[in-house]
């Protein structure tokens, strides 16, 4: 069944309408009301494009000025946790960088170094990681969470490396 | 202020959101922002209006006593702080 132009128009907007946040939800009720009285086919489609960017104006807005957003404790908690993540990458960096130089004085190459050589690698790194999360807990911890954040993320990405290393 | 102004011209006539982007020859997207802050400002009453049988409702607008005076007010200085060849809703000959 071909859905006529007016169709697809009172669809889109009617979906879009449900998608708009209720502070305005008399007005998302409003435009698609207002299709059913524009004459033509087209002049519906170009009302409802509009009617459709405002609701997603709105919805946007709405979405950046809820107070939780605008809360500075939030904000200041997700900082954190970013440092936490960023002093966990460089921990893994500065890690990385050691057994590098490690290598070049005992002249082997990174292709040299086997498997389990270099989970014990990451294994030390996560100890480190559960050691900084543990000793910041008390005092900082969003920064602690942050941290576990990323030692799960390496681990997440370690596990799926090995697995596909043993197929 | 083509939006107040149109209100203005019959100030208790109820209107809808087509309707005055017609007259105003303004689209929905610059047009509904236009209502929600006249409205959120108290300046605007808003209802719903059957018309008939399988159609939905309209909603409705028009200038509250409040955002009358201040309404006259914009367009008056709007107007005043124009160049003399136009008006608001196009070039005067």
């Amino acid at each position: 069944m071909i859905m006529t132009l007016r169709r697809i128009t009172s669809r889109l907007l009617t979906l879009a309408a449900a998608c708009a946040p209720t502070k305005f939800a008399e007005w998302a009720r409003a435009m698609p009301g207002e299709l059913d009285y524009v004459e033509d086919d087209w002049s519906a489609f170009f009302w409802a494009l509009g009617s459709i960017g405002v609701l997603l104006r709105f919805s946007t807005i709405q979405l950046l000025l809820i107070p939780k957003w605008r809360d500075k404790s939030m904000i200041r908690q997700t900082g954190q946790v970013l440092l936490g993540a960023v002093v966990a990458g460089m921990v893994s960096m500065a890690g990385s960088l050691v057994c590098m130089a490690l290598l070049k004085v005992v002249g082997l190459q990174l292709s040299d170094v086997r498997m389990s050589q270099r989970l014990i690698f990451i294994f030390l790194l996560e100890i480190t990681y559960v050691v900084i999360a543990t000793a910041q807990w008390r005092r900082r911890r969003f920064v602690s969470v942050g941290v576990s954040l990323a030692g799960l993320a390496q681990l997440a990405s370690v596990v799926l490396t090995v697995t596909r290393f043993v197929r | 202020v083509k939006v107040l102004e149109e209100f203005l011209s019959n100030p208790k006539l109820w209107r809808y959101g087509y309707d005055i982007g017609r007259n105003t020859e303004l689209k929905s997207g610059t047009l509904y922002p236009i209502l929600v802050r006249l409205a959120e400002h108290g300046w605007l009453e808003t209802h719903w209006e059957t018309t008939e049988v399988g159609r939905p409702p309209r909603h409705m607008y028009r200038l509250t006593a409040n955002g009358m005076k201040p309404a006259r007010e914009m367009v008056k200085v709007v107007s005043k702080n124009l160049p003399r060849n136009l008006v608001l809703d196009g070039v005067r000959e």
